[in-house]
């Protein structure tokens, strides 16, 4: 077998001897080298035949099928239509969820908790611009969250806090918005407990001394071993602050900076 | 304890101590502005040490002048900018010297209109090697890199690859 082409061809042949002799490892095999070609729309498209000609079919589908997964305020209906019994749906397969959680497309915010539905997911990216209303009580994300990209302007440092106290397991964040305005921060305030040993991708604004300070402050310390800064102008000294927070682990720094706020070309293309 | 040799105006801007950083092994500076002052970059740099960072594999610098120099052309800035980068240039011969090739140095740059390039006159001398070109000047193109990919064991010197990687944007 070469390529999407030839095993477009043999699923097609799979297809028609349904109750042949083939073992499911054999078929799960070619399923499984199908889903990890499935970039394009084509070989999706074959995905999803694949998934309707047997229910054995289907686990090894969806998994690839919904590894990926992105909500707005157009598609969460369909989703819920689509598989409205939690048990019966493919949430448990998605590994990748981005959330609109501001701005136009903005997901209503009665779906937010469903979020917990995702209970494999690793990476959790979080979009959309303030639209003025603040989400409160914040929902909380699944335990298994190792990854956070954060790029909505809805949270305040206090929401921020909260949401990374409630992520044992996180390894990275990205970070590259504004804060919201915290005129009433509760009395006790969240630690972030998360592991930090991954990847932290910060760009500076006006929330970047309170960021850095709520990292300094975790009490397990840092681990991060990739360090992707982003400043607007010199080498502050809360980077400076940050980045030696990791210096045991540290293994890749970048440094990008910018005396007119735009990303330099070669972070553009990573963070954005 | 903060490295504060680079103390400018204000006293707020600092660099980084690589001495204090043993499992590093790749360092990347984008610098996509020109004007003002880099020296905290090369300040980090002289503190990259054989003894103190044995794992470092990779530097990469990218100067991308081309987006602000409409904007930013004056000599004073560009004089900053110039001394800064000429810093870094030493830095990397001193470092390709130190660790004997073993780290890869990458620049790219984006030199922007010849002028200004003209006017930051700098040269990063570490293209050298059997059979390699040599060129430490490149007016013609508008982005290029310069990637020491193999160090030959045979005379102990890192064979310089030319990679002339021209976009023309």
């Amino acid at each position: 077998m070469n390529g999407p082409e030839s095993l477009n061809n043999e699923t097609s042949c799979l297809c028609e001897t349904r109750d042949s002799h083939h073992s499911q490892e054999i078929i799960d095999e070619i399923l499984e080298i199908l889903g990890h070609l499935a970039t394009d729309s084509e070989t999706i498209t074959s995905l999803r035949s694949c998934s309707l000609v047997s229910k054995s079919w289907v686990p090894t589908c969806q998994r690839h099928l919904f590894h990926t997964v992105t909500f707005a305020s157009w598609n969460i209906g369909r989703w819920l239509n689509t598989f409205p019994v939690l048990e019966e749906g493919p949430a448990h397969y998605v590994k990748e969820l981005s959330i609109q959680i501001g701005g136009r497309f903005c997901v209503p915010e009665v779906h937010f908790q469903r979020t917990l539905w995702f209970g494999n997911v690793r990476n959790v990216t979080l979009l959309g611009n303030w639209y003025g209303r603040r989400i409160y009580p914040f929902w909380r994300l699944p335990q298994s969250v190792t990854s956070l990209a954060i790029g909505t302007d809805v949270f305040t440092l206090v929401d921020t806090r909260d949401l990374l106290a409630r992520l044992p397991n996180l390894d990275s964040l990205s970070h590259w918005c504004d804060l919201a305005d915290d005129r009433a921060p509760p009395a006790i305030e969240a630690v972030p407990r998360g592991r930090f040993s991954g990847r932290l991708q910060l760009i500076e604004g006006p929330a970047y001394e309170d960021l850095t300070n709520m990292l300094l402050e975790v009490p397990t310390g840092l681990r991060f071993t990739e360090v992707d800064i982003f400043c607007n102008h010199k080498c502050s000294l809360s980077t400076v602050r940050l980045v030696e927070a990791c210096a045991k682990t540290l293994v890749k720094l970048s440094y990008g900076i910018s005396v007119y706020g735009e990303p330099h070309s070669s972070f553009q293309s990573d963070w954005f | 304890m903060l490295s504060s040799n680079v103390d400018g105006v204000g006293g707020s801007e600092r660099s980084f101590d690589f001495s204090k950083f043993p499992t590093l092994q790749e360092v990347d500076f984008g610098v996509g502005w020109l004007g003002g002052d880099i020296l905290w970059i090369p300040t980090a740099l002289s503190t990259l040490k054989p003894a103190t960072s044995p794992r470092i594999s990779a530097i990469r610098f990218d100067f991308d002048s081309d987006s602000s120099t409409s904007r930013s052309t004056e000599a004073s800035l560009l004089i900053d900018a110039g001394s800064g980068l000429r810093w870094v240039a030493n830095e990397f011969t001193r470092i390709e010297r130190e660790f004997e090739g073993a780290v890869n140095l990458t620049v790219v740059r984006n030199p922007g209109p010849k002028a200004v390039f003209d006017t930051l006159n700098v040269r990063f001398r570490f293209c050298r090697g059997n059979g390699a070109r040599r060129t430490d000047r490149f007016t013609s193109c508008r982005y290029f890199r310069i990637t020491l990919v193999e160090m030959s064991s045979a005379d102990a010197h890192p064979v310089c690859l030319f990679q002339p990687v021209i976009f023309w944007r």
